[in-house]
């Protein structure tokens, strides 16, 4: 259906694409990045050891199925302003052609970087990540599926691309497949992967692979137990209108706002999600929860 | 700080339990009563009586007064030959930076303690404010407004109503204050009640005016009165009949991730942007809807078209 002279004329996933999507929450697409990218991508890394730093140890999630002897993740951060010709393996990754017609699809075009990108790494033995995403069985504006009318809409996605194989039993990224599509609240046990271990989805993918998942998608990481080390990285988009955290552009209020008081003022601040301002009962004071609703 | 004796609190003022689950809240804050949530979840729109006081009424008006060499015609409306008139609309915009004092009562507005139970309950807290607000005025004669807005027809993650397990929340909405009485056949602002939820893509001749007026309502209310609907609920705007002038102030507010038109922070790209490609520095920009670049399928050019595919 168009709407605005909105043909939606566009590349776009293939029906089968569609299909698992919708069906699932998540997505893979096998090979998105050539060799030579992942090389390219992998040699940055390898160049920048001090743009990331070790394990810490683990013991948060003791008692779980998700323990392990040292913290979830490594990342890096920076890779865009790193020297040249770091930056540009993933700067080519913005706006990748491949990934195009999957965003246009989830989204509508006008999509947008959201966050700053990440690298993920794990080595044997980082602990797994507890289970989250859209879990409070209520509407979340900013992480949501929706379809009508054979048009898919979602909220904020990641993009993770892989630069290491990922192997059956390995550990890793983990999904609850359906769950984006979830009216109930999740219940206590998933969280730490305790119970139902049957309705989780171990997502294996090779150097180069792709896995896209909503945000409202049940999604979490199993304790590492790979060989080698994992690395993905991590791209977060989100619609045209909507800004969720981070990001590259820069924002300032003019001056003649500093008349105003804090509340008002706080209506008036660009939209972002963690450690806004949230104006109280009687108009004039804020408080600053780190996240609260949705 | 406030200009303006704020109306005594009333039973609107229901304390509610924030959203538990992944981002709880210990802090209870003031939320729609359940017999106002009830309408806005019927029809898409509610009316909030006296939500301005006569001071505040007052202030607004004799600043608008004042500073009558700001009106503009308002001269980019879609009209059907059904909703014609003789003149345009009176536009007013740029009201929170007017000199003082005539700015203080459009800066009172901006998180009026009055508005902040609908605020909370339709978007959540953390709301802001959307587009700049504006005035229209309409005189015996004006021309009205094509209905728009599209319901749920295809789900559109900036405009939309969404109820799940005792939870509203909306995308854009609108606003709009009266700040002199309108009455039943003077015309102005009309809905169609239910359409925040409808199905189906509104019908052109529904749009125009021109078929079905039956499923059309007309909204009196008295100065100082509110009307708060979502964007998504199908309105437009009567010719204006009555005998003294419609003024009609309106504030749009999105949920606190949502960013749609205009508004009063600035933003910029950072000098190394500079190295990038167009399509990689669209995807760096702010969120925004009119005229974003959009990367075309070579992953390379751009397209702007006004709106396209929220």
């Amino acid at each position: 259906m168009a709407m605005f002279g909105d043909p939606e004329d566009f590349v776009m996933m293939s029906d089968r694409e569609k299909y698992l999507y919708d069906l699932q929450g998540f997505l893979v697409v096998r090979n998105l990045l050539s060799a030579d990218e992942v090389r390219a991508l992998n040699a940055a890394l390898d160049a920048n050891p001090d743009r990331t730093s070790e394990h810490g140890p683990g013991g948060a999630l003791d008692g779980t199925p998700l323990a392990g002897p040292k913290t979830q993740y490594v990342h890096y951060e920076g890779m865009l302003t790193w020297d040249p010709p770091w930056c540009k393996p993933f700067r080519d990754l913005l706006a990748h052609p491949k990934l195009i017609p999957y965003l246009n699809t989830m989204m509508g075009r006008g999509w947008k970087l959201d966050h700053n990108i990440d690298v993920l790494t794990s080595k044997p033995g980082a602990q797994g990540t507890p289970f989250h995403g859209n879990s409070t069985g209520m509407f979340a504006g900013s992480t949501y599926y929706m379809y009508d009318d054979g048009r898919m809409r979602s909220g904020l996605i990641v993009c993770q691309f892989y630069l290491t194989d990922v192997n059956p039993g390995d550990g890793g990224l983990t999904v609850v497949p359906g769950s984006h599509k979830a009216n109930l609240p999740m219940p206590g046990y998933v969280r730490n992967y305790e119970d139902h271990q049957e309705i989780f989805h171990h997502v294996t993918v090779k150097a180069g692979d792709l896995v896209i998942f909503n945000e409202a998608t049940t999604h979490g990481a199993l304790p590492w137990r790979g060989k080698g080390e994992r690395r993905c990285v991590l791209h977060r988009y989100i619609p045209k209108y909507m800004h969720y955290d981070g990001g590259v552009y820069e924002t300032r209020m003019p001056e003649w706002t500093n008349e105003l008081t804090e509340a008002q003022r706080a209506a008036l601040e660009p939209p972002y999600i963690y450690n806004r301002p949230l104006i109280e009962d009687d108009g004039e004071s804020i408080v600053r929860p780190r996240r609260e609703g949705i | 700080m406030s200009l303006f004796t704020l109306p005594a609190p009333a039973d609107y003022r229901q304390k509610a339990k924030a959203q538990t689950g992944m981002n709880p809240s210990s802090t209870p804050y003031a939320t729609m009563a359940p017999h106002e949530q009830y309408l806005f979840d019927l029809q898409g729109f509610i009316v909030v009586r006296n939500a301005l006081t006569p001071e505040q009424v007052g202030a607004l008006n004799a600043a608008l007064d004042a500073n009558h060499d700001k009106r503009k015609d308002d001269v980019l409306t879609q009209t059907s030959e059904a909703l014609k008139g003789k003149r345009y609309r009176g536009l007013y915009n740029g009201m929170l930076t007017w000199d003082r004092p005539w700015c203080l009562p459009f800066r009172e507005l901006l998180a009026n303690p009055r508005i902040v139970p609908y605020l909370n309950t339709l978007l959540g807290r953390g709301w802001k404010l959307d587009h700049n607000p504006f005035i229209y005025t309409s005189s015996v004669g004006t021309e009205g407004l094509n209905l728009h807005g599209y319901g749920l027809a295809e789900f559109n993650g900036s405009r939309f109503y969404h109820y799940q397990n005792g939870t509203i929340r909306c995308g854009l909405i609108n606003c709009q204050y009266q700040l002199n009485d309108v009455n039943p056949g003077d015309g102005g602002l009309c809905v169609i009640p239910g359409s925040h939820k409808a199905n189906f893509t509104l019908p052109g001749d529904i749009s125009r005016y021109e078929a079905h007026r039956e499923i059309v309502r007309h909204v009196p209310m008295k100065a100082g009165d509110l009307v708060i609907f979502n964007e998504a609920t199908t309105h437009g705007t009567l010719p204006w009949k009555g005998k003294g002038e419609r003024r009609s102030l309106f504030y749009r507010y999105t949920p606190k991730y949502m960013h749609y038109t205009g508004g009063v922070y600035e933003t910029g790209l950072p000098e190394w942007t500079g190295e990038l490609t167009d399509a990689q520095r669209a995807v760096l920009e702010p969120p925004y809807v009119y005229h974003r670049p959009m990367i075309d399928d070579d992953g390379q050019t751009l397209s702007t078209p006004r709106r396209e595919g929220e």
